[in-house]
């Protein structure tokens, strides 16, 4: 699904990501852990296209394709898809409106024929009950006055609808209670259907606890430290992130 | 050889102009010396220039070198205008004002509660001294032959929108349509008057209309104008709105094209518990210049006002927007609020905003904010990742800054009619 190699990657001209290899299988689900400031969301924002990440190194290849060379939207329709940390409002654009929009272009990119306004509705309106949204969340201005826990709701309804094939859940679970945190964890769930992948990117093993994963990695300065299974969490969740700084001043 | 600038050689055009006029021209003894007052005044004024702080951004010179005629068309009262379906409001009171005549044998019946009548020799025809440093008003006064009086009576309820359109074509050309109208809202009524100016036709025409608004205690007026002018035409409108007790406006702009607009509105709120919420989109593209200049002058305790405008500009526009509120010496309990928001869509476009207080009391709360900005490059990035390519997520982003404005428009056809005209547009 998605092969990292050597990923070297600068923000305003500093070196964040410092030669990330990483590979996710279909159907996985990859957990990456790390201190603030270790390059996590940078990960993500370099993933997903963002024009001021810029890549000094290495590649990525996502379901066969140079995922470096394809622009943000390109990626998107390939079957990529980002929940942002910090999701947008924008007064003015209907949350259906969006929705349709985004579901249309990237239908229009696989080729496949748009959804029309009423075939859109009832689609849509039955992912809305997934993350127990309800249906005025629809005709309201996108993500405006929306609380921190209906805008990581509506990732997830985006998310729902979109059908990615790899999705990146940025620090999803910040910000959350626990009810919403199980509605965001339900819907990713419910698209685990074993082809379908999963990076979710987290500062805590909280979330993990509901999106149980097949493989943990801890990122520290730009690279990844450590790997393993689900106990990695665990551990990671018992005795903090200090033991990063021991090793590297060990080295 | 003396060369004579171009505002002395207009100025002298439109004295020939007015001497035709009046020479061809049967109004009342009492209209005809307010028309000369207004011109002794626009000789003191001159047309504007520069050195002007409210002309200093529009450049008049297109408009100056136009020298345009004010002798009215030959009446065609024959002529039966219609509207495309698109700018048609299908449940409303319609007038026609065409090609800079009223054609009230065309009005569709009235309610009860409502009134019009020609404004043209009519004894009560008192505008406003406000505009008297306006030479465009006073131009407009010493010329207009045509306008209405329109009244709302006490206590009415009108049930849909009065349309008041002013269409503009080809037979228009080299005419500047001098209108002069003034509206009663009589107390504790309720109404809404939708404005629509059309153009069409590739000629240089140039609207010039004062509107003299009235609310009397507790009326409740929701007055929107849309303004899709010719692309080679002018179009100057001066409004002054009085507001007595308890009675409240509501102005909606959406100023949508023509070579040059140029919107004057002042509010007087002059009763206790006035309120005034003004709403406005303006778009400006090619070399099109557009103006508006907003003044609530708060003359009494307790009055609110809320003033909120987005505007585009693209191409080599120009886009100016100025909005003062003016508090007066002891008119306490005052909250008014003015934003202005643009949106810059081409390196060589230029907008000039500027808000301005002027506050004599101490009990105020007054806020004011204006800026000119481009596209969040975050909202970009967003929409972009969820699919859309660069220009549709651009397209998508202009539209929302716009479309935005338009959820205060309570009316669901006219709000229709407006949105449909901006996504034509942009």
């Amino acid at each position: 699904m998605l092969t990292i190699k050597d990923l070297e990657a600068r923000v305003d001209g500093k070196a964040i990501l410092k030669g990330i290899n990483l590979s996710i299988g279909a159907g996985e689900v990859h957990a990456i852990m790390g201190p603030n400031g270790s390059g996590k969301s940078t990960l993500a924002n370099v993933l997903a296209g963002r024009d001021n990440y810029h890549v000094t190194a290495g590649s990525v290849s996502f379901l066969n394709n140079d995922l470096l060379g394809l622009a943000a939207h390109e990626r998107a329709g390939k079957g990529l898809f980002l929940a942002f940390q910090y999701p947008i409002e924008i007064p003015g654009i209907s949350n259906a409106n969006f929705l349709k929009a985004a579901v249309n272009a990237q239908r229009k990119q696989q080729n496949q024929d748009e959804m029309d306004a009423m075939d859109f509705l009832s689609y849509i309106k039955e992912k809305m009950q997934q993350v127990e949204m309800p249906e005025d969340f629809l005709y309201r201005s996108l993500n405006e006055g929306f609380s921190g826990g209906e805008k990581k709701r509506n990732e997830v309804l985006q998310m729902l609808a979109l059908q990615p094939k790899l999705a990146i859940l940025d620090e999803t679970d910040s910000g959350l209670d626990i009810d919403a945190l199980q509605v965001v964890a339900n819907g990713v769930n419910a698209l685990r259907d074993g082809k379908r992948s999963f990076l979710i990117i987290t500062h805590y093993q909280r979330l993990l606890d509901y999106i149980v994963p097949d493989y943990v990695h801890v990122l520290a300065n730009g690279r990844i430290v450590k790997s393993g299974g689900r106990e990695l969490a665990l551990e990671l969740e018992a005795s903090g992130y200090a033991w990063i700084d021991n090793q590297k001043s060990s080295t | 050889m003396s060369v004579i600038a171009l505002p002395e050689k207009a100025q002298a055009h439109y004295e020939q102009q007015i001497a035709l006029l009046a020479a061809n021209t049967n109004l009342s003894v009492g209209w005809q010396q307010h028309s000369q007052q207004a011109w002794q005044n626009f000789l003191q004024l001159g047309f504007p220039t520069r050195r002007q702080e409210s002309w200093r951004y529009l450049d008049l010179t297109a408009f100056l070198k136009q020298a345009f005629s004010l002798t009215p068309l030959a009446s065609e009262l024959s002529v039966s205008p219609s509207l495309d379906a698109q700018h048609f409001l299908v449940a409303s009171y319609t007038i026609y004002c065409y090609n800079g005549q009223f054609l009230l044998d065309k009005t569709s019946k009235l309610p009860k509660g409502v009134a019009i009548s020609s404004a043209i020799n009519n004894s009560v025809t008192v505008y406003e001294s406000l505009l008297a440093k306006n030479p465009l008003d006073q131009l407009n006064q010493a010329s207009a032959i045509e306008g209405i009086d329109l009244k709302i009576a006490d206590n009415a309820i009108i049930d849909k929108p009065i349309h008041i359109v002013y269409l503009s074509n080809e037979t228009a050309a080299g005419k500047m349509l001098s209108l002069r109208s003034q509206w009663h809202i009589g107390k504790n009524s309720q109404a809404s008057i939708m404005e629509s100016f059309i153009g069409s036709g590739e000629v240089h025409y140039c609207q010039n209309i004062s509107t003299s608004i009235q609310l009397a205690t507790g009326a409740r007026l929701i007055h929107y104008m849309l303004q899709q002018e010719g692309s080679l035409a002018f179009h100057f409108n001066q409004q002054v709105i009085s507001q007595q007790q308890d009675s409240v406006y509501h102005g909606h702009t959406y100023s949508l094209g023509g070579s040059l607009l140029r919107n004057e509105k002042t509010v007087l709120l002059e009763g206790s518990g006035a309120h005034c919420e003004l709403s406005g989109v303006y778009h400006s593209a090619l070399r099109e210049q557009v103006a508006n200049h907003i003044r609530l002058q708060h003359e009494a305790a307790h009055t609110t006002s809320k003033t909120n405008y987005k505007g585009l500009a693209d191409g080599q526009s120009k886009a100016i927007f100025n909005g003062s509120i003016y508090v007066k010496e002891n008119a306490q309990k005052i909250n008014a609020q003015l934003s202005n928001k643009n949106l810059l869509l081409s390196a060589n476009a230029a907008v000039n905003t500027k808000p301005e207080l002027e506050i004599y009391a101490d009990d105020v709360q007054c806020a004011h904010g204006a800026n000119v900005g481009q596209l969040d490059e975050n909202a970009l990035f967003f929409l972009q990742a969820r699919g859309m390519a660069p220009t549709q997520a651009r397209q998508m982003l202009i539209r929302a800054f716009a479309v935005d404005r338009l959820a205060s428009i309570t009316d669901p056809a006219i709000r229709q009619l407006i949105e449909a005209q901006i996504d034509a547009r942009i």
